[in-house]
This record gives C-alpha cells, sequence and structure tokens, in this order.
C-alpha cells in the first residue's frame, strides 16, 4: 500500500507565519493601539469594531446582521485566516455580549478577544495556529438599544436590562407610561429615603453615608422608597412600567416559556428582532461548534440546563463542560463553574441553553466580574467594605452623598447612594484583567472544538481478490466532532466517509471495535448498526454516514471492501459539520512502501 | 395556486370537485360586488418557504377605524390535508356575497384559508397529467434521512397511471395484512384479526431513488421515499407544546413563515375574541380533558382545559356539532396535540379555540348509517363502495403487479385508493361545510360577550357633592375573559375613566382590577364621589379588550339617565 498523499484540506499546518522567538506584549509596541480601561458606548463601540477590521482586512469580515428594535445596526466581526480554505468549512465559536443593556463589559471582552487574536496573529504560534484552524463569530452587543440606554440615561448598575420595544407592564392598557425619574436632573438614578418613624432603616454608626437595617425590636428612622421616580400615570405606584422591560435572554426557543411563567419571553421565540437577527445567523451556519456569552455579574462560568424539567445533559457531554469549566475556575479568580438552575436560579428560553439543547453546541455563558477580585477577598461583601474600597480605589467617586429634594406625591425626600458605574462592573483598572482571562478562556474553549486526523490506513489484499482497507480517525480536542445530545436528538447532520475513485468499486463496510479488532459490525444500506449506515450514490460513490461521530480519544474505525485492480486510487474524504474536513488518497496495491 | 387547480378539477369533471371561489356577487350583481369590496379585504401576511402569498381575508362592516375585536378562522395548515381549506375557501365564497348582519359592528372576522399554500398547491397538479406528491409541509427542503442529501428520494409514478398511490410488498416481517372480509384493504395485524393472505410492507409509490443503479436493488440507501419533497410543516409548529426535534414540526415554535405570520397577524391585532381552526385534529366530540394546574409556580402551560372554562368549550364545540353535522357518540378526552394552533391560542393567549375537524365522508347509501368516527375500516370500506358504485371516479387502482421492477420492489404490487379521492370534499360537501360554518359564525357572534352600562345614577350628599353610581353587566353569557387568559395575564381587565366637565372626582371606590363582571349577565357597581354644580355633565367610558366598549353620561342632579 502507499498512501500517495495525505491531504489535509482545512486543517493541519500550513505556513503558520510564527517566529522563532516570540516577543512578549510588555515590550512590543502594538500593532493596533486599543485602550482597555474603559467602557465604549455604542458609537465607540461600533468605531472599535470599524477599526479592528480596518487594521487587519485580511484576517476579518465585519458583517451586519439585523437591526435592533430602536433600528440600530448588529454587527458581528468574524476573525479568520483564509491560509486553509473559506470559513464554512470548519469549525467556528460563536461569541457575544450584553444582552442585557446593563451588562456592559460583555462587549469589551468581545472586543478584547478579537484584538488579542489579531494582534498575536503571526507573533504567537498558538494564536496562529488556532485562528488558521478554526474561525470566530464575535457580535459585542445583542442589545445596542438597552446598551445606549445604559449609556445615554440615568440609570443604576442593574435598570436597562431590557431592549427598548415598548412594553405594558403593569397590565393597563399603557406602554412604558411610568419609567424611573432623574427628579433632580442631576443625571443619575439614585435612591430615594424618606423620614418615618416606623421605617426599618438607620444611619450607619459607623459611616453616616451608609444605611443599615434596624434589628427587631429597635426603631429605625427612615424608609427607602426605591429607584428616583414619581408616579408619572396616576395609578398610585411608581416605576412600575419603565422602558422595554423584558429580558432577551429568555426569547430563545429551547423550554421557551410564554410570559406568565417566564418573565419577559416575549410572545414567542425569536419575537425580538435582535434575538432572531442572532438566530437566524447561528443557524446558517452549522460549523459553529462552540458559543460563549458574556454577561454580568458574580464570576460565574454557567452550563445549562436551565431547568430542572429538562433532566440531565448526557454524561459524555458533562465530561467536556467539567473539563472547560475547570480550566475556567483556575483562569478567572473568584469565578465558580455552575449549573444555571441548579446553583443559580431557572431559565426558560435561554441562550446558551438554545444553542445546545437544540444545536447540540458546548455553549457557557460567564457573569463577568466578581467584587471579590477587588477585595481580594473569597468572604461575602459587605457595605462597609465596599464603602472603604470606594474611598481607598475610587477616590469616593461611586457614591453620591444624600440630599434632599420635594418630591410631588412623598414630599420631602433624600436623593442618593451607589451610582451606576458600580458592584456590577470592574473598576476601569480591572478591565483589562478581566476582559483578558475571559477572552482567554473563550481560546481555550475554541482549541477544543474538534479537530480530526488520519490515524492509520491499511491495505491488505484478501484472498477472494477484494482490497481490505482499514482507516481510522482521530480526534485531536476535547469536543466530539457530534455531542452525544445531537446524536441522541438527531441534530444537524452525521459525520461522512465519502469513498470515490475511478475503476474500483465499495462494496462493504465495517465499523471496528477498538478495542476487539476482529469484531466487526458490518454496516447495511437503510438501517443503522450503532448509529451507522451506508449508501451508494449516484454519482458511484460510497459513503459511510455516522451519527456517533468521532469523540477524544475515540478514535473512528472502520474497514471497507473494495473491488479494483492493483494500483487504483482509493479516494477518502471525511466531513463533519463541526469538525472541519480532511481528505486522502490510498493506493490500492500490494507493494510495501 | 391551489384554488386554480380545484377550478379546473371541476371543469374537468376528474373527481367531484366544485369551483371554490365564485367571484363575489356571482350574479353578476356589480352593485353587490362593488359593496362586498367595502366589506372584505384581501391582505398578503407573509411569504410561504415555497414563496406563495399568505392571505388573509378580513370581513368587517367598516375598516375604519380598525374594528377593536377579531374573529380568526385558521385553515388549510396541512398539506396533505385540503378539506380544510376547501371548506374555508366555501366560506369566502359565501362571505363575500354576504351582508354580514350577523357581524356585530364593532368585530372583524379575518380568515386564512390556505395556512399552508406550498402544501396545498401540490393538489393542482391532480388537474394535470403530473401526478399529485402529496406533501404535509411547505416546500423548505429538509435531509429527512440525515444523509445530507435535500429531498432526494420521494415518491414517483412508477406504472404511469398518473397516481402515486401504495405499493404493498411481501415481507415476512410486514405489519400489514389483507382484510379477510375485504381483501382489497389492508389492515394493521392485530391479534384479533385472522391472518389471511400473508404480510406486506406498505409504502407509497416509488422506489429508493439513491440507488444509482435503479433495477437492481441491491445498492443505493436501502429506504424507498425516505426523503422527499419538503418536510417542515405550520401545522405542528405553534409555541404551546411544541414537539422538539421533530423534522415536520419545524427547527423551533414559529420557524416557518407560514405559521409565523399567521401569529404574527393574530398577536398585532389586540382583541381576538375566538379563534377556530380547522384541521385534521378533532376538537369538538368528546370530552375536553380539563384539570387545575399544579399549585405553586407553574412551571409548563398545562395540557388540561380549565376546569372553569369547561362550560365554555361545552357550549363552543356543541354548537359547531351542531352547525357541521358532526354526530358526537365519543367518549374520548382531548387536549390539542403539541404545536397546534388551537392550543397555543388557548394555554397561552387565553383565547377560546375550537380545532374542528374538516374530512370528506364517503357518501352512506339510503338506510345504510354512515361509519362510525374513529372506524377508519369501516370508512374505507364505505369508500371503496363508493368508488365501485362509481367506476369512472377511479377511486380505487386496483393493486397490480409493478412492471420492470427494480429488485427490492420484487413481488410488489401497486394500488390503492387514488390521492384526492377520499381527501378532496365532493361539491355538495363544499357546499355543506360553507353553510355550516356561516351558521356557526352566526351563533357565536350572537354570543361574543358584551358589557354595558346598564344604569347611571346621582345621589346629591352636600352642596355640589353628588356619589355617581354606575351599574356594569355583562349582557351575554359568555365570559369576558376565560380562566386562562386570567392566568395568563394575557387578555387587558376593563377600565373605566370618568371625566367630569368642570369638576373633580374626589374620591372613588376600590376597583377591582378586573373591572368586568367575570360570570356571563353579571353586574359590578362602582360609584365616585364628585364635587361639581348640578348640571355637570359627567362621561363613564368602561374599556375591554374583547367585550367592547361602551360609554354613558348623565348631568349631575338631574333625573335623566343617558345611555
Amino acid at each position: 500500500m502507499k498512501r500517495l498523499c495525505l491531504l489535509f484540506l482545512l486543517l493541519g499546518p500550513l505556513d503558520a507565519g510564527a517566529q522563532d522567538l516570540p516577543v512578549p506584549p510588555e515590550v512590543r509596541p502594538p500593532t493596533l493601539e486599543m485602550r482597555w480601561n474603559w467602557f465604549r458606548d455604542v458609537p465607540q463601540l461600533d468605531a472599535d469594531l470599524f477599526k479592528l477590521h480596518a487594521g487587519f482586512p485580511e484576517l476579518t469580515d465585519l458583517e451586519e446582521i439585523g437591526t435592533s428594535s430602536e433600528g440600530r445596526t448588529m454587527r458581528v466581526l468574524t476573525v479568520r485566516s483564509l491560509k486553509r480554505g473559506p470559513v464554512s468549512g470548519r469549525p467556528a465559536m460563536w461569541v457575544d455580549g450584553n444582552v442585557h443593556g446593563n451588562e456592559v463589559q460583555g462587549s469589551d471582552a468581545c472586543l478584547y478577544l478579537a484584538w488579542y487574536l489579531l494582534e498575536n496573529y503571526g507573533k504567537v504560534d498558538r494564536i496562529t495556529e488556532l485562528v488558521d484552524r478554526v474561525s470566530f463569530y464575535i457580535l459585542p452587543t445583542v442589545n445596542p438599544d438597552g446598551r445606549a440606554w445604559w449609556f445615554n440615561a440615568p440609570n443604576t448598575a442593574s435598570s436597562s436590562r431590557s431592549g427598548k420595544s415598548p412594553r405594558d407592564n403593569d397590565f393597563d392598557g399603557l406602554l412604558d407610561e411610568d419609567g424611573p425619574n432623574d427628579l433632580d436632573g442631576d443625571g443619575e438614578l439614585l435612591q430615594m429615603r424618606i423620614r418615618d418613624p416606623e421605617g426599618r432603616w438607620r444611619v450607619s454608626a459607623k459611616d453616616p453615608r451608609l444605611m443599615e437595617r434596624v434589628g427587631p425590636g429597635e426603631k429605625g428612622e427612615w424608609t427607602l422608597l426605591g429607584q428616583e421616580g414619581i408616579d408619572d400615570d396616576g395609578d398610585g405606584r411608581i416605576n412600575e412600567d419603565g422602558p422595554g422591560g423584558y429580558d432577551m435572554n429568555r426569547n430563545w426557543p429551547s423550554f421557551w416559556m410564554p410570559d406568565f411563567i417566564q418573565y419577559g419571553a416575549g410572545e414567542y421565540p425569536f419575537s425580538y428582532p435582535e434575538p432572531r437577527a442572532v438566530g437566524d445567523f447561528i443557524l446558517a451556519r452549522d460549523n459553529i461548534a462552540a458559543v460563549q456569552s458574556f454577561h454580568n455579574a458574580g464570576g460565574m462560568i454557567l452550563r445549562g440546563p436551565g431547568v430542572e424539567t429538562f433532566g440531565s445533559y448526557p454524561s459524555g457531554d458533562v465530561r467536556v463542560y467539567d473539563r472547560l469549566g475547570a480550566d475556567g475556575e483556575a483562569m478567572l479568580p473568584f469565578y465558580r463553574y455552575m449549573v444555571i438552575w441548579k446553583d443559580l436560579y431557572s431559565v426558560y428560553g435561554g441562550f446558551v441553553t438554545w444553542t445546545y439543547e437544540h444545536l447540540g453546541i458546548i455553549s457557557f455563558t460567564n457573569e463577568l466580574w466578581s467584587q471579590k477580585r477587588l477585595y481580594q477577598s473569597d468572604g461575602p461583601v459587605n457595605s462597609d467594605q465596599r464603602m472603604k474600597f470606594n474611598d481607598l480605589l475610587r477616590s469616593g467617586i461611586d457614591y453620591a452623598d444624600w440630599k434632599p429634594f420635594d418630591h410631588p406625591q412623598y414630599g420631602m425626600v433624600e436623593l442618593g447612594g451607589w451610582r451606576k458605574m458600580t458592584s456590577r462592573v470592574p473598576p476601569s483598572f480591572l478591565i483589562e484583567e478581566e476582559c483578558h482571562r475571559n477572552a482567554l478562556f473563550c481560546i481555550k474553549h475554541a482549541e477544543e472544538m474538534p479537530e480530526i486526523a488520519w490515524l492509520e490506513e491499511r491495505v491488505v489484499k484478501t484472498p477472494d481478490g477484494l482490497w481490505q482497507v482499514d482507516v481510522s480517525i482521530e480526534n485531536k480536542r476535547w469536543i466530539p466532532t457530534v455531542t452525544e445530545l445531537a446524536r441522541k436528538n438527531r441534530i444537524g447532520e452525521p459525520d461522512l466517509l465519502a469513498c470515490t475513485g475511478d475503476r474500483l468499486d465499495v462494496v462493504l463496510a465495517a465499523r471496528v471495535d477498538r478495542r476487539l479488532p476482529e469484531q466487526l459490525r458490518l454496516l447495511k444500506p437503510g438501517e443503522p448498526v450503532a448509529g451507522a449506515r451506508v449508501a451508494h450514490r449516484s454519482d458511484g460513490s460510497f459513503e459511510v454516514l455516522d451519527f456517533s461521530g468521532v469523540g477524544h480519544d475515540q478514535p473512528w474505525r472502520v474497514r471497507l471492501w473494495v473491488r479494483a485492480e492493483e494500483g487504483a486510487i482509493l479516494s477518502l474524504q471525511y466531513r463533519s459539520q463541526k469538525g472541519g474536513s480532511i481528505s486522502c488518497e490510498i493506493e490500492l496495491s500490494t507493494s510495501e512502501e | 395556486m391551489f384554488l386554480s387547480g380545484l377550478i379546473l378539477l371541476a371543469v374537468t369533471g376528474f373527481g367531484d370537485g366544485i369551483p371554490l371561489s365564485a367571484p363575489a356577487g356571482a350574479s353578476g350583481n356589480e352593485k353587490t360586488h362593488t359593496e362586498s369590496s367595502k366589506r372584505f379585504r384581501d391582505e398578503v401576511i407573509g411569504t410561504s418557504a415555497g414563496g406563495l402569498p399568505i392571505v388573509r381575508t378580513s370581513f368587517s362592516h367598516s375598516f375604519s377605524p380598525p374594528p377593536a375585536r377579531r374573529i380568526a378562522l385558521i385553515a388549510g395548515l396541512e398539506g396533505d390535508r385540503p378539506a380544510s381549506a376547501q371548506a374555508a375557501k366555501s366560506l369566502l365564497n359565501l362571505l363575500k356575497g354576504d351582508e354580514l348582519s350577523w357581524l356585530p359592528g364593532d368585530v372583524a372576522l379575518d380568515v386564512f384559508a390556505e395556512g399552508n399554500p406550498d402544501g396545498l398547491a401540490r393538489w393542482s397538479d391532480i388537474t394535470t397529467s403530473t401526478p399529485v406528491v402529496v406533501m404535509r409541509g411547505n416546500d423548505r427542503p429538509v435531509d429527512d434521512d440525515r444523509d445530507r442529501l435535500f429531498d432526494e428520494d420521494g415518491p414517483e409514478d412508477l406504472d404511469g397511471d398518473g397516481h402515486i398511490t401504495t405499493i404493498r410488498l411481501p415481507d415476512p416481517a410486514g405489519e400489514w395484512t389483507p382484510h379477510p372480509e375485504e381483501p382489497r384493504l389492508l389492515v394493521e395485524l392485530s391479534k384479533d384479526l385472522p391472518r389471511s393472505e400473508g404480510r406486506f410492507r406498505l409504502f407509497s409509490e416509488g422506489t429508493d431513488n439513491d440507488d444509482p443503479e435503479s433495477g437492481d436493488g441491491a445498492l443505493g440507501d436501502g429506504l424507498i421515499n425516505e426523503d422527499g419533497p419538503g418536510g417542515a410543516g405550520p401545522a405542528r409548529n405553534f409555541p404551546h407544546a411544541f414537539p422538539e426535534h421533530l423534522d415536520s414540526s419545524g427547527r423551533h415554535p414559529l420557524s416557518e413563515p407560514e405559521s409565523r405570520s399567521i401569529a404574527d397577524a393574530i398577536l398585532s391585532e389586540a382583541g381576538t375574541v375566538l379563534v377556530i381552526a380547522l384541521s385534521d385534529f378533532d376538537g369538538v366530540r368528546g370530552k375536553a380533558d380539563s384539570g387545575n394546574p399544579p399549585g405553586g409556580r407553574p412551571r409548563k402551560p398545562s395540557m388540561k382545559i380549565d376546569p372553569d372554562d369547561v362550560a365554555l368549550f361545552k357550549e363552543l364545540t356543541a354548537k359547531a356539532r351542531e352547525h357541521l353535522n358532526l354526530t358526537d357518540k365519543e367518549s374520548r378526552k382531548w387536549t390539542y396535540p403539541g404545536g397546534h394552533v388551537a392550543g397555543w391560542a388557548y394555554f397561552h393567549l387565553g383565547i377560546p379555540a375550537i380545532a374542528i375537524p374538516v374530512r370528506s365522508q364517503p357518501p352512506t347509501p339510503e338506510g345504510e348509517d354512515p361509519a362510525p368516527p374513529g372506524d377508519e375500516f369501516a370508512r374505507d370500506r364505505a369508500w371503496l363502495a363508493h368508488s365501485d358504485l362509481h367506476p369512472q371516479l377511479q377511486g380505487f387502482i386496483p393493486w397490480h403487479a409493478i412492471e420492470n421492477r427494480p429488485q427490492h420492489l420484487e413481488g410488489g404490487q401497486i394500488g390503492g385508493f387514488r390521492p384526492g379521492f377520499r381527501e378532496l370534499l365532493r361539491s355538495e360537501e363544499q357546499a355543506a361545510w360553507g353553510k355550516g360554518l356561516l351558521n356557526l359564525l352566526g351563533d357565536l357572534c350572537a354570543e361574543l360577550p358584551r358589557v354595558a352600562i346598564s344604569a347611571l345614577s346621582d345621589r346629591k350628599i352636600g352642596d355640589g357633592i353628588y356619589i355617581l353610581d354606575a351599574w356594569v353587566t355583562d349582557t351575554t353569557r359568555w365570559p369576558q375573559r376565560t380562566a386562562q387568559a386570567r392566568r395568563n395575564r394575557h387578555v387587558l381587565p376593563g377600565r373605566v375613566t370618568i371625566s367630569v366637565d368642570g369638576g373633580s372626582v374626589m374620591g372613588q371606590g376600590k376597583f377591582p382590577r378586573n373591572l368586568a363582571p367575570g360570570d356571563a349577565g353579571g353586574v359590578r357597581h362602582l360609584e365616585w364621589i364628585i364635587n361639581a354644580p348640578e348640571g355637570t355633565r359627567v362621561t363613564v367610558r368602561v374599556t375591554t379588550e374583547l367585550a367592547g366598549t361602551t360609554v354613558a353620561e348623565k348631568k349631575l342632579g338631574i333625573r335623566r339617565e343617558v345611555f
């Protein structure tokens, strides 16, 4: 047998462009200077996307994928090299951020990931090899309207989570008629407190800026009234129907439930334009083999299921999740690897549960930023500690002192408290670290997307004149070419070994057991055997279709029987939706080489 | 497309169909036509996967301002069951020539007659020499057999008779056997049935198209007709209990343009009071499965009708049976199948929804009882008798050997019912469905909830101080909101506003959030304290989403009540 050539169509090292001695970033000026100690509003984010694309045109595509409720353009930056063929034929990772408008640092982490890949391509072997092998689809903000509102309007750290399609949250037939109000016109949305001899709060004895709850039997002096606002519609309630008022991360199809079960879910999956744009993009690209979504906050690496009623994920896939989760915990200080419903709360219709449960893609949500990083302590965080770090490390800018205000409904109140750029987002001096660690977690995840390679080919001529060809293929990475859930639910297409050649006829195929190589499982047309079946095509080719795919440490082995003359060439191509494609040609010959 | 096919059908006399869309004012009376066109409008609400228009035809006395309430009638979602679209088309023809005297002034009727134009368009081939390739879904290709090829192995007319019927292939493991009393019909093997002429596999007429050497049959992928045209369909593509990971249901709820267009059309209009789905699912005979959802925070929508809505469903379904001549001898319990439009309307939106099964029935000779519902063998036997009686209809193609057969069809025979013979309504059936539906709609519209201010009075309690009393009454027998709608918070509660010309409202009673009386015929008392001089005009407006709007006014201190 002679292997004429082992031709990696899309995989395998080519000209990596790596240098002998990588120059560490600490001592070399970047090709494209970008700041990583601030948060960008929507125009600035767009501008930097264009800047990256303009700076690395040979490594990026920038495309519009949709329009938000308020008409903002959603742009995906694709990072790829075309050295090994088109993007569609190789594994790809989807990365997004900021589906909740206030969770802003996810966008910067997305942008940082793109910048890091581009900046280090051709300089760092690991990155060059990765970008040559896989692609990244990066959408920095899924919710540009919510982001814009958070930056441009008075808000708290937690407000402007929603998109901006008007909703009737209080069920009175009116839309967005009673949101918070910046009462004193200072551009901030703070807390309101009112003197109340029966109140449950008092000024802290340790720090007069802080409030503390009184104990049982004690008398307070203040009642906290919530966010700044008035009763705009005269219904006796304050701030009960603000802008938007839904949750785009409950608008995805897997285990989607209507609003009365899952708040904010929308009328149906993909009913909001932003999730629909993302859904259309992802559904059109079956090569996506990894998904990462960035949120804030709390320091979490989350995976599904989102709800208990889903049951458990298949054990083989959980092993992959666990390995990546463990690496994530090592890379991200004060982050914990968690299951959404079990360790956080139930989420129906979430994004990463959709991409795994419907599309079979290993998917994570990271809740970026834990205040423990600021305080360098794993214990619980209290207000005194927050104030101390506000004074020492933030020069006091995160807290607004209380000041009086004559409220039209409550009378004299006071406005003050924590400002929006706190608690859920890192301070400027830690933004780059947060972005870097999360981007490198993505890179680790991307590295583990399937990479298939020929492991062995062996040709023997049988006494009855047929050629017996043993072929085995390995996957060098953790993520299988077909996840266990995808196999179980017939998600996507099976892997395919196409056998072609002039003057030859593949007559039979069998799966070969790794441990018992003589125990063959003959494959038949029509009826799957161990997830695999064969087909003769009208062009004369022979195909083995296998839904079991190629897992890590589980080489895929098949034996073919071929009727052919001595010296005929058997062409093999193994195609996997999520693992790319490899080809080789084998000469059917008794002469050894 | 479907429409023109059926017109041709009547002209050619093939089958037993009738022209469905005689133009409105078919008598040639131009005036009638003009008036009708003011009362209805066709609107393209979307485009099917295959590029055909999805049309909503709306009827109302006036479209400006837009009607406050709407009834939706949806048909033709199942491409392989054209009868429901035929029934809806027959209704449309009647409506276009109707004065709509039965339709309340604030109500529009929206008819989505061809919910799946791609699937229905297949039936237009019935008038041509091209065999009808029946397709339940739309034209979006689906790789049904997961071999990376799309729609590569569908049925074919092997014997060239212009029809795709059935192949029966002898197979020791087959699950079908000729019925001992009528061997032309095959029935599934069961313990109760004596073995007759052996066992067969049954499938649509066709070969293994993956076979590169048709005639050999040893190759190919070993499957016959496993990946025919289209695949995903709108009929089970709605969000309630959506069947996941089923190609025929679509990739996700409302993934198909047809179902999404219909859902968007319904959601975009406030005040849909009733949904009527004509489909293959029978939700009018037997009993609606009812039960309270589990306590606590719900984790998924119930599959059972709320007990408080059962009476309403009983009445709705009884009316449907009465007007559509659907006998009810069944005791089965039913609930909507996953992904069905009626289930979505009721369980997610809280709208009363009835699913009416539309099927052609074999003519019953005088003196004989019709085949009981659910007895498919009796039904097919009656069809066979009809075919035998009218051989020109070619209703049943006798079993015959396959000539020039490929190896994998060795011993097989082609035969069975001609497509369309059982699926398409005959002209008299079509007319009866149209008339029955029109009568049903008239009957239902008379019962639509309606609020009124039945009394408005005042009492003077001081100088320029009055108590104003209003009684809001539901004048009909059906609830304004189903129990499911209250649970879902999908239908707004009624709202009351008061305006006082030149005075002020000092206080008001504590209005419940669900102002309007929920029970049929219920009354709710409201009161306000008003500071205004005698003779001041006071206007009270009650607005509900599903029971209309009513306004009453009076002058303070003046006894006469004005409504």
